[in-house]
């Protein structure tokens, strides 16, 4: 819970889904803050792992202060089926957090004092238990479990094992919709970690903890073909009507869109949503697995190409943190939209910046532990290895698109 | 009459449908669209001449249309009689096809005269002193046994595309697509029927334009994997193709030959089974059949490997880590015995409501549809509601084993379907492909399998020598990463 507030105190504006009763904005605006955000060289999953990041750890201000007691949710990154994999590399060595990077986070936050660990992710197209997919995926999950006293994963893409979805307004100017319908794991965290990895992104520029989030959102509400006015009850696709296209709304009980006319471009409206989430649902600490990774795009779909960045970044501001990220894989967290990376979209980070998530200035960002310039790994010769696509580049003006 | 002692080898028949005759142009006038092109195809396919494309196939009998019941019947059996002679003189069987409303014992009478080896037909009337290769209705209800079972009606195998208007594409990683097979099917007659000999009828679709050679190896493949047979059936445009020796068509045709002659090469594997730890339990019949086929269906579409348990037989649950009972009603007590054995020695009984669900609630595994109670050292998985979804049914029966405990893993599979498959010692196995659309160049499949296959070779139509695969020991198994092929390829697996 960012900067002290319980879990009941940040929840006053959030309002579970029976009664559609109203919700009371949460204050979140304020200035850009920035705060610590910790870089280390890590070559592999092996022994360093777990004391490289507890030293990371360290250098935000320990994690006690963020854990101990609490309920952690953590929103991993395990994007696509998993029967996808980069030519032969495993989900975890290309597009998926790492199993030991989960597991290695698992166990510093129990040594640390964490109530109760749950781990969420929004399956691709389906309701199975989060432990299946990863088994599906050649995991053992019962060994990331193991990694805690009491660690719980949820697969957030429905409704899981909650009454409700709970609906979190965004504070401040919302961007592209007003509130957001998630799986109550979200509602039920003291402190909401974000563990991502460091990847470009074909719509976004970059995946990262930010961008991570857009995996909260459930498809039984945002999917293609949910019904008008109820909830789907299994997901069966992904959100890219609603969110990337706008092609159409979600159901009537979820909040629509602010406005209609605004541009359809997905380089428009997902940095956007993206915004609204982290808003919304803010981040509390940010971390992102640049051990083994890939370039080019998110995941194999996208075509790409296997990489070694051999580095970690964590944080507690998202946007300070993505932003290190950004220029970790030697882009410019300042880039204008249009610009590599984000030359067919607008920049998350800047979003952010005005929302007043964080900064993505680096003269306003303390780095601790490893210097950008040390840690850096170019990801843009990558972008040749993308699959081309028919989208409109980015045309300057928003109204065009 | 052909005497009922000359032994036919049926079983040695590789079947091809022959369209020609008057009849045939007849039915074809009746159709929307029917061309002068394609009545003289027809003629043409009647010639004797005509037979000079089996050269280089397998092929071995050809099914002609032989009787409907009509006054065009004796016309259409003269002017096979040509054909039928020169198919005698080349070795090949003929089997006259009857339609149901047809006079069988006239049917048969006139085939005696002509030399045909045997009468097809989906009727049940007699026809004494003539081979009858009896068709069934797919539902089976007739399971008496027989060496021979012919199933007409089936689908064709392939891909189902339905791409909903204004769909956007764009964003992110798709969902599996719907895939058409009959190989289930194949796993199922055998299994209740247990004929010696087993032929699948279906008819490539008309898509404008000749089929594909992938789409017709497909065909062959998808009924051939656990043993079955189709009766090969061209599309009227390959036919006008081979009728002209248009390139493109000859080049089909020597891709279907090639697809039946590795079938007929790898025979041995037609006898392995999936090493399920799934057993699926039901009379597949009546009120329970179209569950229990599409449980069954829908389970191979998804990689889970299954036993097929038919209730009224003695069921043999050894070495299954799962049941799945799929009847509505519940089982006779024997059965019921059996079952509670099973659970009470640590394996896990899926069973629709209703079930006595003794036993301490299970909490480990949480599956909304199921009530889960540990009892014994197995479990209990009671579903809440009536199975509605196979589908879902199908996929919640896997989750309840858990895919902890899968023995092989697919990634990358772009759009093709696997059937995994060993021998009954374990000693040897295969896995087939049917990739149902071209592989992504990029998209290199991978097959994990649990059980620690020493080595692997894969086999292509296209080649005469199998090629190692190289092999990766992984955590808890071993890695083959798959030559592409756009057409159908096997893995043989050996300890």
């Amino acid at each position: 819970m960012p900067h002290g507030l319980s879990r009941r105190q940040f929840l006053v504006g959030s309002t579970a889904l029976v009664g559609l009763g109203a919700g009371r904005l949460v204050p979140f605006a304020r200035a850009a803050p920035s705060a610590t955000v910790s870089v280390a060289k890590c070559d592999s999953y092996g022994a360093e792992l777990v004391p490289t990041l507890a030293r990371m750890f360290d250098q935000l201000g320990g994690l006690a202060r963020l854990v101990k007691g609490r309920t952690v949710g953590i929103k991993l990154n395990l994007t696509g089926s998993p029967a996808l994999r980069l030519g032969s590399r495993p989900a975890g060595l290309a597009h998926w957090v790492h199993p030991r990077v989960i597991g290695a986070v698992v166990h510093l936050m129990d040594r640390a004092g964490a109530q109760r660990i749950r781990l969420l992710e929004s399956a691709w197209a389906t309701a199975m238990p989060l432990e299946e997919y990863m088994y599906q995926a050649g995991w053992d999950a019962a060994l990331i479990s193991s990694a805690g006293r009491r660690v719980e994963l949820e697969n957030t893409n429905w409704l899981g094992r909650g009454k409700d979805y709970h609906r979190f307004d965004v504070p401040g100017t919302p961007l592209l919709f007003p509130s957001y319908l998630l799986n109550h794991s979200f509602y039920d965290c003291d402190t909401f970690v974000s563990l991502a990895k460091l990847k470009d992104h074909m719509t976004a520029g970059v995946t990262l903890s930010m961008k991570n989030c857009f995996g909260n959102l459930p498809t039984t509400i945002y999917g293609d073909h949910v019904p008008k006015d109820a909830p789907d009850e299994l997901p069966h696709s992904g959100r890219g009507r609603v969110f990337h296209a706008g092609a159409r709304q979600p159901p009537s009980f979820a909040a629509p869109e602010l406005d209609p006319a605004s541009p359809r471009h997905e380089g428009y409206r997902l940095p956007r949503v993206v915004v609204d989430i982290c808003a919304a649902r803010p981040i509390d600490l940010a971390i992102i697995d640049g051990i083994e990774s890939m370039g080019g795009a998110e995941g194999p779909w996208g075509g790409g190409e296997a990489c070694r960045p051999g580095v970690l970044v964590a944080g507690s501001n998202c946007v300070n943190t993505d932003a290190v990220a950004t220029a970790v894989m030697g882009y410019d967290p300042m880039a204008r939209a249009g610009t590599t990376p984000f030359y067919t979209c607008d920049n998350f980070l800047e979003l952010a910046e005005q929302a007043g998530l964080g900064s993505r200035d680096l003269g306003q960002i303390e780095v601790a532990g490893t210097k950008v310039r040390e840690a850096r790994f170019d990801f843009a010769p990558m972008l040749k290895s993308r699959f081309p696509r028919d989208l409109p580049p980015y045309p300057g003006d928003k109204r065009g698109f | 009459m052909m005497p009922r002692e000359v032994e036919l080898d049926v079983a040695g028949w590789v079947p091809m449908r022959w369209p020609c005759g008057p009849l045939e142009i007849e039915r074809g006038k009746s159709r929307e669209g029917f061309t002068e092109s394609e009545a003289e195809t027809l003629t043409a396919w009647c010639r004797p001449e005509a037979l000079e494309r089996l050269a280089d196939t397998p092929v071995n009998c050809l099914v002609v249309t032989w009787a409907e019941g009509t006054a065009g019947d004796a016309g259409q059996q003269r002017a096979l009689a040509p054909l039928i002679t020169a198919a005698r003189q080349r070795g090949l069987s003929v089997v006259g096809w009857v339609a149901g409303e047809a006079d069988l014992r006239q049917a048969a009478g006139a085939a005696s005269v002509a030399g045909l080896q045997a009468l097809a037909s989906d009727s049940t009337k007699p026809a004494p002193g003539f081979e009858m290769l009896r068709f069934r209705e797919r539902e089976l209800s007739d399971r008496s046994p027989t060496d021979f079972l012919g199933v007409g009606g089936m689908l064709w195998p392939g891909l189902r595309t339905t791409v909903e208007k204004d769909a956007d594409a764009s964003s992110g990683p798709t969902g599996p697509p719907w895939l058409d097979s009959n190989a289930w099917y194949v796993r199922l007659a055998r299994s209740l029927v247990n004929p010696k000999t087993l032929w699948l009828s279906f008819e490539p679709p008309d898509v404008g334009q000749p089929v594909t050679a992938a789409s017709y190896v497909q065909a062959i493949a998808d009924t051939g994997v656990y043993g079955g047979r189709w009766v090969v059936s061209l599309d009227p445009h390959l036919r006008a193709g081979l009728a002209d020796r248009r390139t493109s068509a000859l080049e089909t045709w020597a891709a279907i030959g090639r697809g039946l002659s590795f079938f007929l090469r790898h025979s041995t594997w037609s006898s392995y089974l999936p090493p399920g730890p799934l057993g699926v339990i039901s009379d597949y019949a009546g009120a329970n059949q179209f569950l229990s086929f599409e449980v069954l269906n829908l389970l191979a579409r998804q990689g889970g490997l299954y036993r097929l348990l038919e209730k009224s037989a003695a069921v043999k649950l050894d070495g299954l880590d799962a049941v799945l009972y799929v009847d509505a009603a519940p089982p006779a007590k024997p059965l019921a015995r059996t079952l509670d054995a099973f659970v009470d020695a640590g394996g896990t009984l899926i069973t629709p409501p209703g079930w006595d669900a003794r036993g301490v609630p299970d909490d480990a595994l949480w599956l909304p549809r199921f009530r889960v109670f540990r009892r014994g050292r197995g479990r209990l998985a009671v579903a809440r509601a009536d199975f509605a979804d196979p589908y879902v049914l199908a996929e919640d029966a896997q989750l309840l084993m858990s895919h902890r405990h899968d023995r092989i893993r697919v990634f990358n599979p772009g759009t093709a379907q696997f059937h995994y498959a060993t021998s009954r010692d374990s000693r040897s196995g295969v896995l087939h492909v049917l990739p149902f659309q071209a592989p992504d160049p990029n998209m290199t499949t991978t097959v994990w399998f649990r059980h620690p296959w020493a080595q692997a070779r894969a086999f292509h139509l296209d080649g005469d020598e199998p090629a190692p695969v190289v092999r990766a020991a992984v955590e808890s198994g071993v890695e083959f990463q798959l030559p592409p092929s756009p057409i159908y390829s096997a893995l043989e697996l050996r300890d």
